[in-house]
């Protein structure tokens, strides 16, 4: 449907605030970035922080996707299911799904965990990734300047095993996505190590406690 | 659930009475619903009043919760066919519904509508967006439109 209807209001004299969110929550991320300059008003309310939490709530309810992770080779994918039963089958392989983009050197991802739709990977040796399958961007997180880590690489460990425990989280309070790690130095008498990696400030941060916690 | 056969009456903002089936605005309807299982409208007198829709679109409104009661197995196609030719309207007919739907809480006409409207956004350009939606006054200062712009002359 195609209106131009000259003759027709702004939707902003027409609409109350409160609908004109409702439609702007539809769009997705990529979309509300140019939208955002269509108007003033819609600028403040894209801006406002409680869009934020309900678009991130709103996009993620209906979608049903479906990660695939083999064994053997580095193409680990996202596939949405709805999406894939209304398409043909070549609209459905270049529409629907994603990819974590490939990096030849290495061979291996880990899946480390979930959290609010966003997958934590560990790529033996030296980094983690945080995957968004849905809309394929991801952020690469540099771990080399962690002791433990740099040890388990040059001792070729390919997994925490149990020597690190890890954990990706949101924190609420903070609005922050958290990766956090948490191992005994055997060389230091057995200090415990916590490091925190915070999304927001794209920075670690690390304390050490000399009595291991039960 | 009402039963089948017992009417209800809706006034429009012109007065106008419109009898429809029970059954019909209770099924989309939160408001009507509720209104009829709380007791609170009395078939010999009442007529809800519908002050701020008018008689061309409740008569849409009442179209449309019509089709979907009795056309509900009907394939999601043939539906889908269906509302596409139903919203054909302009965009002032489109807010009217909007709006009655948001009134009456109709959510799938509301999240029909919702979703109409993002597609006449999704994708397009700025100056486009402003058009189809009859944006005439964007609000932002000469300054920022013209720094907006050269930021980002591919959004225009």
């Amino acid at each position: 449907m195609e209106q131009n209807n000259n003759s027709g209001k702004s939707i902003n004299d027409m609409l109350p605030p409160e609908l004109i969110t409702q439609i702007l929550l539809r769009l997705s991320v990529k979309h509300l970035g140019r939208v955002k300059s269509v108007s003033k008003f819609w600028n403040n309310l894209i801006s406002d922080p409680n869009f934020v939490k309900s678009h991130f709530e709103l996009s993620l309810a209906p979608t049903h996707r479906c990660i695939f992770i083999p064994e053997v080779t580095i193409d680990h994918r996202s596939i949405d299911l709805d999406a894939l039963s209304h398409a043909t089958y070549a609209d459905a392989a270049a529409a629907t799904i994603t990819k974590i983009p490939p990096y030849p050197d290495y061979d291996d991802y880990i899946v480390l965990g979930s959290c609010r739709g966003f997958i934590a990977l560990y790529q033996y040796p030296h980094f983690f990734v945080i995957w968004n399958p849905l809309t394929g961007s991801h952020r690469i997180i540099s771990c080399h300047h962690i002791a433990k880590i740099s040890d388990m690489a040059t001792n070729s460990y390919y997994s925490f095993g149990g020597e690190v425990l890890f954990g990706f989280g949101y924190d609420a309070t903070r609005d922050d996505y958290l990766v956090v790690l948490v191992w005994n130095d055997e060389k230091k008498n057995q200090e415990c190590h916590f490091d925190f990696f915070s999304l927001s400030s794209n920075s670690w941060s690390s304390f050490k406690e000399d009595i291991i916690p039960d | 659930m009402g039963s089948p056969l017992k009417k209800i009456m809706l006034c429009s903002s012109e007065k106008e009475i419109f009898s429809v089936e029970e059954q019909v605005m209770v099924q989309h309807s939160v408001i009507i619903n509720n209104m009829i299982e709380d007791g609170s409208y009395n078939y010999e007198e009442s007529k809800i009043p519908l002050d701020c829709v008018d008689s061309k679109t409740l008569k849409k409104v009442i179209d449309y919760c019509t089709y979907h009661t009795h056309h509900h197995n009907d394939n999601q196609e043939d539906l889908e066919a269906w509302d596409a030719q139903f919203l054909n309207v302009d965009s002032n007919g489109l807010y009217d519904l909007l709006m009655a739907a948001n009134y009456l809480e109709i959510r799938n006409l509301l999240d029909l509508i919702y979703r109409t409207i993002k597609n006449m956004i999704k994708g397009k350009k700025i100056d486009e967006i402003r058009r189809i939606l009859n944006i005439k006054d964007h609000g932002f200062t000469p300054e920022e439109e013209e720094q907006n712009r050269k930021e980002y002359p591919h959004f225009y």
